[in-house]
C-alpha cells in the first residue's frame, strides 16, 4: 500500500540542524497492523507525520497506492489527506468548542458530504464506538478512554484506508488503553490498515509487525504470526 | 457549512471573551470615529438638497490676491463662506442673460431692531427678491411671491417674530432697523430645515433671523448706484439651464472679469471667481480654515474623513493584533481541522466570519456609541451625526460596504496566520510556529505612532491656545467690556465716554473701529489693512499692517504697555476721513517696528513711514498687539494706531471699557442703564474681552477639541490592545518567568524585563510619529499671527503620557506574571 525508500526529514534551528529520520525504508502492505518502537526523539512521530501527510520528507520517496507523494503540493495533499486517512492521537485533540457530534462530523463537512448524510453516517459510527448516547456532550463532559473513542470515531468517519494512531493508548488508563486496542482490532478486521506508534511494548505487540526505530532509522522489524498476537491479547 | 462556520466562530467567540469584548470595543470606537465623521460628511454635503433646483443652484464666489506680496484676501474672507462683491450680481445678468435666475444677499451683520418698547439685536442679512425664487421657505405667514418685492418689507423666522412680537401676529407690523429704517413684516417664515446652509443656528453660513429686501437699505441701495470690485460684501446664487455647463460657466466667469474690472482693480490685485454648489457652502467656512491652517486645498470632509480612517486603521490593527495573537492559542484546534482535511481557504473564510461577526457587534456599538454623543455633537456643531441612516439607501449602504471592508482588512492577517498553520508542529506543541511575534510589535508600533501623532497635535493646540492666552487675556486683570458699535445707534462717543466714566467701577472708556479679536466678522475689514514702507517707493512693499483707529486711552484701557515715545493725546488728532491721507501721528506697535527694520522700539519713534505714500510720523512704539487669532495681513504682521476724535461714518467705532473686578454686575447694571438711556431702540450688546476671545477661537478649538477627541480614542483603543497583547504574552511567557525566578530572578527583575519589552514598540511608534506630527504642528501653528516656538517638550511630553498609558494598560498582567509560582508554572508548562 505505501512503500518509503530513503526517507529523510531534517530540522533546522538557527544554525543547529537536526537529522530526524535519516534514510528510512518502509513497506507496508494493504490491511497489515504495524507498530512502530523506539525511544523519545527517535523519529517516530516524524515518520507518522510523514505517513499521514501532515508534513513533508525533506528527501526520499513516499508511495502511496502506487503514486510518488512526497513532492504533492498542499492543496493535493489534502485531498489525498480527505480520501484515505483516518489519524488518532494520544491528547486525543478532539475540538473543546464542538459537540461529539460534530467532531465526528468534521471530516465528512470538509469532504463536501451532504447533511443528510453526514448525519447518518455520524450516527453509525458512534455506535461503532458506543456513544451514541454522548452525541450531543462536549468533550469535556467525557472521561479519557471515552474522548477517545470519538477520536477514532472522528478518524473511521470518512472510511479511510489508513489509519494512523500516534500513541493512541498513552493518556488512559489500562482499562481504557484496552479498550481502544479492542477497537483498532475490530477496524483492522473490517480491513483498515493500521500504523500505531508506540512506547508500549506490550500495545505494540498486538500489531502483526513490529518496528523498531533509533536515531531516525529502521534498526529492526519483527512480523509476529496472527495466532500469537490473539493469544497475548486474551491472557 | 455556513452553519458550521457560523457556530464555530460564535464558539471561538464565547471561548476567549475577553479578547471579543477587546476586540469588539476597540473596532466599535474606530468605527464609532470613522462613522461619526462619514455621518458630518454625508449631514453637510446633503445641505439643501431639498430646494428644487439644488442640483443647479451655485454661489459664485471671488478670490482677491493682492499684488506684491500682498495677502490673499479670498482665504481669509473664505471663513464667511464664498463671498464676492455685490456688484457682480449685475454684471452676471447682464453678461450671461441664459442664467436662470440671478440673486444675492449680503453677508450677515447683527442689527438693533425695535418696535414699541421692545428691541432686540437680530442676525439679519438684505436680500434679492428673486432669492425667494430660488430658495423655497416655508411661509407660516405672508406671500413669498411679495414679500421681499416691497423695499421696505422683511421677514422673520418664527423664532424672532416670537422674540418681538410675543404671541400678538407678527405680518404688517412696523419695525425700525438700527435706528435709522422702518420696515413692515411681510412674511413670517418656520425654521430653515436642516441641513442647511442658511439657518439660526451659530455655525449657519448664512445666518439670519430676519431677512429685509435689498433695496429699502441705504448700504443696499448705495451698493446698486457704484460698482466696487476689492470688497466682498454679498453671497451671490446664481441657477444654471440644464443647457450651461459648470465648465462653460466658468469660461464666462473670466470673461466677465475680464471686461468688467477696471485697471485700478487689476494693477494691484488679480481677482477671479468660482462657482460652488450650494450643498458645499456649509463646508466652505472650514475648508477656508483648512487653507489658512495648514496652507491646503483641501475639503474639511477628506480631513475628516482621514481623521476618522486613522482611528479606524488604528482598531483594524489592533483586531488584526489580537486575532493573531489568539491564533498562536488557537493552532491545535487549526491543526486539526487541517489534519481532517479543511484546506487553507476554509480556515481563512472561517477567520473572516469570526471577523465579519465581530465587525457586526461592533457596528451595532458604535451606532449606540454615536447615538449618545450625537445630541452633544449636535449643541456644539449643528450637525446631526447618524443624518445618514435617514438619508437614503445609498448612504446605508456606504456605511454597510464600510462594515464589510473593515471585516474583510482586519481578518486578512488573522486568517492568513491560521491558514499557515502546520498541522504537524501545531498539534505536537499546540502553538503555531507562524505568528511571528514581530509583526505583533509592527502592528502596535503603528497603533502608537498614530495615537502619539494626534496627541503631539493636541499637546500644541493646547500650549498654543495657553500662550495666547497667557499672552493676550491674562495681563488684563481687570474685566474689559466691548459694546455695540455706534453705528445707526445715534449714540455721541463722546456724550457716552463722559457718562460712562462718571459710573463707579469703570476705569476707562476709549473706542476703536474694530474691536480685539473680532477682525474677521466686521464688514469694515478691508480698511483695516494697509501697506506701509519706509519711504513712498516701499508703501506699496510686502510689508502689510493692521490700521486700527482709536480713541484716547486706548492703551491704557486695553493694559497695553508702552515700550518708547509717547501715546496717542489730543495734538496727534487724525482728520475726520482717514482715507484723505496727510501726515499724521501714529503709535505703532513693537511687531510692527521689528517689520519695518528698525532695532529697537526706541530705533522707530521720531521715524517717518508712508502708507499709500502718505507720511505718517511714529511717535511711540506699544507691546506687540496680539489680540487676534489669525489675519488676512499675513503672518506676524504689526499694528499702527491713529487717534479719531470722530470716526467716519463707514468705521463706527466700538466703545471698550474697563471696569473694576470688585462688584462686576453693579456695574454692567449702571453701563447698561446709561447705554439705554443714549440709544432707547438698539438694545445693549455687551461682550467681554475674555468672552470674545472664546467666541473668535471658537472654530481653533474645536480642531483642537476633534485631536483630542480622535487621539483619546486611538489612545483607548492602542491600549485596549496593549492588554490583549499582555494577556497573550503573558500566558505565553509564564514558563519562562518561572525558569527566570528559579535562577534567581526577583519579580521586581521580571516586571522591569516585561515593562521593558512592552515599552520598545510603543518608543518606536513615538519616533516614528514625530517627524511627521513636526511637519503637522508647524502647519497648525503657522496660521496663527503669534504663535508658540515648537520646542522639544510636546514631544517628551507626549512620549511620556504614552508610556504611562502603556504601562497602566499592562501592569496588572505584569504582576500577574511577575508573581507566577516557579514550582507550578513548570509542572504545567
Amino acid at each position: 500500500m505505501l512503500k518509503l525508500t530513503d526517507l529523510r526529514k531534517t530540522y533546522r534551528v538557527g544554525d543547529v540542524e537536526t537529522m530526524a529520520l535519516d534514510g528510512v525504508n518502509l513497506e507496508i502492505q494493504k490491511g497489515e497492523f504495524v507498530a512502530i518502537m523506539g525511544p523519545s526523539g527517535c523519529g517516530k512521530s516524524t515518520l507518522l507525520n510523514i505517513l499521514g501527510m501532515i508534513d513533508k520528507p525533506s528527501s526520499g520517496s513516499y508511495v502511496l497506492d502506487g503514486v510518488e507523494v512526497s513532492r504533492y503540493p498542499e492543496g493535493k495533499l489534502v485531498g489525498l489527506r480527505k480520501k484515505h486517512l483516518g489519524f488518532v492521537f494520544q491528547s486525543f485533540n478532539l475540538i473543546d468548542e464542538l459537540s461529539v457530534r460534530d467532531n465526528v462530523a468534521l471530516p465528512l463537512l470538509y469532504c463536501g458530504v451532504n447533511a443528510g448524510e453526514r448525519k447518518e453516517r455520524v450516527r453509525e459510527v458512534l455506535e461503532l464506538v458506543g456513544l451514541n448516547a454522548r452525541a450531543k456532550h462536549k468533550p469535556a463532559q467525557l472521561s479519557g478512554g471515552q474522548q477517545q473513542r470519538v477520536a477514532i470515531a472522528r478518524a473511521v468517519v470518512n472510511d479511510p484506508t489508513l489509519i494512523l494512531a500516534d500513541e493512541p493508548t498513552g493518556n488512559l488508563d489500562s482499562k481504557n488503553g484496552r479498550e481502544v486496542l479492542d477497537m483498532l482490532h475490530v477496524l483492522h478486521d473490517h480491513g483498515a490498515t493500521i500504523v500505531m506508534v508506540t512506547h508500549n511494548a506490550a500495545d505494540a505487540s498486538e500489531a502483526e509487525r513490529i518496528i523498531n526505530m533509533l536515531d531516525g532509522r529502521v534498526v529492526s522489524a519483527v512480523a509476529k504470526p496472527t495466532a500469537t498476537r490473539r493469544e497475548e491479547a486474551t491472557a | 457549512m455556513i452553519r458550521h462556520y457560523l457556530s464555530s466562530a460564535f464558539a471561538s467567540i464565547v471561548r476567549t471573551p475577553f479578547t471579543t469584548v477587546a476586540n469588539i470595543l476597540a473596532l466599535a470606537l474606530g468605527l464609532a470615529c470613522f462613522l461619526g465623521a462619514y455621518g458630518t460628511s454625508v449631514y453637510w454635503s446633503s445641505g439643501d438638497a431639498y430646494q428644487k433646483d439644488a442640483a443647479r443652484t451655485f454661489v459664485v464666489g471671488m478670490k482677491i490676491d493682492m499684488k506684491a506680496g500682498g495677502p490673499n484676501l479670498g482665504a481669509g474672507f473664505g471663513q464667511l463662506g464664498l463671498p464676492s462683491t455685490s456688484t457682480l450680481a449685475r454684471y452676471l445678468r447682464q453678461d450671461i442673460p441664459e442664467i436662470s435666475n440671478v440673486a444675492r444677499t449680503s453677508l450677515p451683520v447683527e442689527a438693533a431692531v425695535s418696535t414699541g418698547a421692545t428691541k432686540q439685536m437680530l442676525h439679519a442679512a438684505l436680500a434679492d427678491p428673486a432669492f425667494l425664487d430660488i430658495f423655497h421657505f416655508d411661509f407660516v405667514a405672508g406671500d413669498a411671491r411679495q414679500a421681499l418685492s416691497r423695499p421696505d418689507g422683511v421677514i422673520f423666522t418664527t423664532t424672532a417674530a416670537q422674540r418681538l412680537f410675543g404671541s400678538k401676529p407678527a405680518l404688517g407690523q412696523s419695525i425700525l432697523i438700527d435706528n435709522t429704517r422702518t420696515a413692515t413684516v411681510t412674511g413670517v417664515i418656520a425654521p430653515v430645515p436642516q441641513p442647511s446652509f442658511m439657518g439660526e443656528g451659530e455655525d449657519a453660513v448664512l445666518r439670519f433671523d430676519m431677512l429685509s429686501a435689498w433695496a429699502g437699505d441705504a448700504t443696499g441701495a448705495l451698493a446698486d448706484r457704484k460698482d466696487s470690485w476689492m470688497q466682498f460684501d454679498a453671497f451671490t446664487f446664481v441657477v444654471l439651464p440644464p443647457s450651461l455647463s459648470t465648465d462653460v460657466f466658468n469660461r464666462r466667469l473670466a470673461a466677465l472679469f475680464e471686461a468688467r474690472i477696471p485697471r485700478e482693480y487689476t494693477k494691484r490685485a488679480t481677482m477671479t471667481g468660482s462657482i460652488l454648489p450650494i450643498s458645499g457652502m456649509s463646508t466652505r467656512k472650514y475648508d477656508a480654515l483648512i487653507e489658512s491652517q495648514f496652507g491646503a486645498s483641501v475639503s474639511v470632509i477628506f480631513v475628516l474623513l482621514l481623521l476618522g480612517a486613522i482611528a479606524l486603521v488604528v482598531a483594524v490593527v489592533n483586531y488584526a493584533n489580537l486575532a493573531t495573537a489568539q491564533a498562536v492559542m488557537r493552532a491545535k484546534e487549526i491543526g486539526m481541522r487541517r489534519v481532517v482535511g479543511a484546506r487553507r481557504r476554509e480556515i481563512m473564510i472561517q477567520s473572516w466570519i469570526e471577523a465579519l461577526i465581530q465587525s457586526l457587534a461592533a457596528f451595532a456599538t458604535a451606532l449606540g456609541l454615536l447615538a449618545l454623543a450625537g445630541p452633544a455633537v449636535h449643541m456644539l456643531s449643528d450637525v446631526d451625526i447618524l443624518y445618514f441612516l435617514r438619508s437614503g439607501s445609498g448612504a446605508l449602504i456606504g456605511a454597510g460596504f464600510v462594515v464589510l471592508v473593515v471585516a474583510f482588512v482586519a481578518g486578512a492577517y488573522p486568517a492568513f496566520v491560521l491558514s499557515r498553520v502546520q498541522p504537524a508542529s501545531a498539534l505536537r506543541s499546540g502553538r503555531s510556529r507562524t505568528a511571528a511575534r514581530p509583526i505583533a510589535n509592527v502592528l502596535v508600533v503603528i497603533q502608537f505612532a498614530s495615537a502619539s501623532f494626534l496627541l503631539l497635535l493636541v499637546i500644541t493646540a493646547q500650549l498654543q491656545r495657553e500662550h495666547i492666552e497667557a499672552g493676550a487675556i491674562s495681563p488684563r486683570e481687570d474685566p474689559v467690556l466691548v459694546l455695540n458699535n455706534l453705528a445707526s445707534t445715534g449714540v455721541d462717543l463722546n456724550t457716552l465716554r463722559t457718562q460712562l466714566s462718571a459710573q463707579p467701577g469703570v476705569k476707562n472708556v476709549t473706542a476703536a473701529n474694530s474691536p480685539p479679536w473680532d477682525l474677521k466678522r466686521t464688514k469694515y475689514v478691508n480698511d483695516s489693512v494697509q501697506q506701509v514702507g519706509r519711504s513712498p517707493d516701499q508703501a506699496y512693499g510686502a510689508n502689510f499692517s493692521y490700521s486700527k483707529l482709536v480713541s484716547l486711552d486706548y492703551f491704557e484701557t486695553l493694559n497695553m504697555k508702552l515700550l518708547a515715545g509717547r501715546k496717542l493725546e489730543e495734538q496727534d488728532a487724525s482728520p475726520a476721513d482717514p482715507l484723505a491721507m496727510k501726515d499724521g501721528h501714529i503709535v505703532i506697535d513693537a511687531l510692527l517696528a521689528r517689520n519695518l527694520g528698525f532695532e529697537t522700539p526706541q530705533a522707530a519713534v521720531g521715524q517717518t513711514i508712508y502708507a499709500y505714500k502718505a507720511p505718517l510720523h511714529i511717535i511711540g512704539v506699544v507691546e506687540a498687539d496680539i489680540m487676534r487669532i489669525n489675519g488676512i495681513a499675513g503672518e506676524g504682521a504689526g499694528t499702527l494706531y491713529r487717534y479719531f476724535p470722530v470716526f467716519p461714518p463707514y468705521m463706527p467705532p466700538h466703545p471698550i471699557v474697563r471696569i473694576s473686578a470688585a462688584d462686576i454686575p453693579a456695574t454692567l447694571a449702571a453701563i447698561t442703564k446709561v447705554w439705554d438711556k443714549l440709544a432707547p431702540n438698539t438694545p445693549a450688546n455687551f461682550h467681554f474681552f475674555d468672552q470674545m476671545f472664546e467666541q473668535t477661537y471658537r472654530q481653533q478649538a474645536g480642531a483642537g477639541q476633534l485631536f483630542a477627541l480622535l487621539g483619546s480614542t486611538c489612545f483607548l483603543i492602542a491600549s485596549i490592545g496593549l492588554l490583549g497583547i499582555a494577556v497573550h504574552a503573558a500566558s505565553r511567557r509564564r514558563h519562562e518567568v518561572a525558569i527566570r525566578k528559579t535562577l534567581g530572578s526577583s519579580a521586581a527583575g521580571v516586571v522591569r524585563l516585561m515593562l521593558t519589552d512592552f515599552s520598545i514598540p510603543v518608543l518606536i511608534g513615538n519616533l516614528l510619529a514625530w517627524p511627521v506630527g513636526y511637519l503637522a504642528a508647524q502647519s497648525y501653528l503657522s496660521a496663527f499671527a503669534y504663535r508658540i516656538e515648537l520646542t522639544p517638550a510636546p514631544f517628551l511630553v507626549s512620549l511620556i503620557i504614552t508610556l504611562v498609558i502603556a504601562w497602566a494598560a499592562v501592569i496588572g498582567i505584569v504582576l500577574k506574571v511577575a508573581s507566577v509560582r516557579p514550582a507550578e508554572a513548570l509542572r504545567h508548562a
